[in-house]
């Protein structure tokens, strides 16, 4: 998109503090009455801005895709709301986590790398996840957008589809086993897609 | 639907609007724009422009003459067509299903079956509706699924089916919140174009989504999808419909139909559809009897007292 908005205040009201993506990578939106009409402020998640024309095509107002992300040492399943409201970027308002985090946390999640690098598909091996929670480093990690692994208890490493428990790890094995549950064929198909293998 | 199930009209106890379809068309105009027979004209807070305003059918048509009424519409605005903005990002041409009739597994079935298709049935809706706030599909917006399951896990003595999906959370591509607002289930999804072939084929596409008989519960949806595959699906619902073509070239069409399918399986397995039913018969067949005893007393005492 890119598409030019009626009026500054429309350009406020739809994009300011919102996650929009520019040249493929998530920005936060500042506007402000100092910036030309079109000219909005952008900046990274590593802390870097500049002035861009929103109407440029490389910036990109429409809704990014998310899913899991890997905040904090943990996996968070991001999902947006269809909230009626003024805001075309991702933003506080619009975004639910699961587990549920407080408005401040969700606004520094918003701000992190972590969202980056869900937002461009980068995430950590399956196998160094498995490593890393086998030796208690971490709970939990997602491996993409839609799966994660985490401790269920001591013995068991589950597979997490979009927060909901569908599978384990095999013990001692980087193979996974899929529950038998409603939709298992579809839940497979995908994590085939996702990870390549699985042990049925 | 057994002879016995309710439909939303009897579990609401509202009147049935005669009429199958309801549209509204947003226009963003540099000239004022004529009063259309069969349209009403309304305000519209979310567009732009001295001229801006949405026209709105003055009933639901039926089926056998909505693309009459459609083609007034388009044929009396074509002469200010230079004066209409077309590609606005804000404007839209919204869809009214009458539901009041359908069930409520019915109408169930109909959104699983629509939201395992909406995305590249969407691509058909131009660049600036994918990721639009104004209609975020179910990918944009997946978190309409925890407010779907907490409908679906409603104690239904304490509300009614769809109360859940509350007024401002109606900016999905399609919106369940107009279910008890209207009886209607509205689709949000395409531009503002004023081209009478493209919003066509959108409705009559729609039209087979919402009126298909072949799926009785979403669960079947999806089982016949992992079953039989995406092809297959798109034959039973379209047939030679031009959307069974259109799905095919749409990009990564059945990555993207996968994808849906997998975030379907929240609710599409949810309940045992027939007992979700039955308890849905069961609790609001008990209501209207127990209202119809109490209205019973309330007329016998009506009549001692006249009589005294």
């Amino acid at each position: 998109m890119g598409d030019k908005m009626y009026s500054k205040e429309d350009v406020l009201h739809t994009l300011h503090e919102t996650v929009c993506l520019y040249k493929g990578l998530p920005v936060i939106v500042f506007v402000s009455n100092d910036l030309k009409d079109d000219q909005i402020m952008i900046q990274y998640t590593n802390g870097k801005s500049e002035v861009i024309n929103y109407t440029e095509s490389e910036f990109n107002y429409s809704a990014p895709e998310i899913g899991y992300v890997n905040y904090r040492n943990s996996a968070y399943y991001l999902s947006r709301s269809p909230i009626r409201g003024r805001k075309q970027g991702l933003d506080v308002s619009n975004l639910i986590t699961d587990p549920d985090l407080p408005p401040g946390e969700k606004r520094n999640l918003l701000k992190s790398k972590s969202l980056s690098s869900c937002i461009t598909n980068k995430y950590p091996n399956f196998s160094v996840i498995l490593i890393d929670i086998r030796e208690g480093l971490i709970k939990s990690l997602a491996f993409s957008r839609l799966f994660a692994l985490g401790r269920v208890d001591y013995r068991l490493i589950g597979v997490f589809f979009r927060g909901r428990l569908v599978g384990n790890v095999i013990k001692n094995t980087n193979k996974v086993k899929i529950h038998q549950i409603s939709g298992r064929d579809i839940i497979v198909k995908l994590f085939l897609e996702q990870r390549g293998s699985i042990n049925e | 639907m057994s002879e016995k199930s309710l439909t939303l009209a009897n579990i609401n106890r509202c009147n049935i609007p005669k009429g199958n379809v309801g549209m509204e068309l947003e226009i963003e105009s540099k000239y004022r724009l004529p009063d259309i027979i069969g349209w009403n004209i309304h305000q519209e807070g979310s567009l732009r422009g001295d001229y801006a305003c949405e026209y709105v059918s003055y009933e639901p048509f039926k089926y056998s003459v909505y693309k009459e009424h459609l083609n007034i519409l388009l044929s009396s605005l074509s002469k200010f067509r230079k004066h209409i903005d077309e590609n606005s990002i804000r404007t839209s041409f919204h869809v009214h299903f009458n539901v009041c009739n359908s069930t409520p597994v019915e109408i169930w079935t109909t959104a699983v079956l629509y939201w395992l298709l909406e995305t590249p049935m969407m691509q058909y809706c131009g660049p600036s509706r994918q990721g639009n706030r104004f209609c975020l599909r179910l990918k944009d917006a997946e978190a309409i699924l925890r407010v779907a399951s907490a409908d679906l896990l409603n104690d239904l003595h304490m509300s009614r089916p769809f109360t859940a999906f509350r007024n401002n959370i109606r900016y999905g591509a399609m919106n369940l919140s107009s279910i008890n607002k209207f009886g209607s289930l509205e689709f949000r999804g395409m531009r503002g174009t004023l081209d009478y072939d493209i919003l066509i084929n959108w409705m009559t596409g729609l039209e087979r989504i919402v009126e298909q008989k072949v799926f009785t519960s979403p669960s079947e949806v999806l089982n016949y999808y992992i079953n039989k595959g995406a092809q297959a699906l798109l034959d039973k619902v379209f047939d030679n419909h031009f959307f069974n073509k259109y799905i095919n070239t749409a990009k990564n069409y059945d990555k993207e139909i996968l994808l849906s399918a997998g975030l379907l399986t929240d609710i599409a397995y949810i309940h045992d559809w027939k007992e979700y039913e039955e308890s849905i018969n069961k609790t609001y067949s008990k209501q209207k009897k127990e209202e119809k005893f109490l209205l019973d007393i309330e007329e016998a005492r009506r009549i001692i007292n006249e009589v005294e």
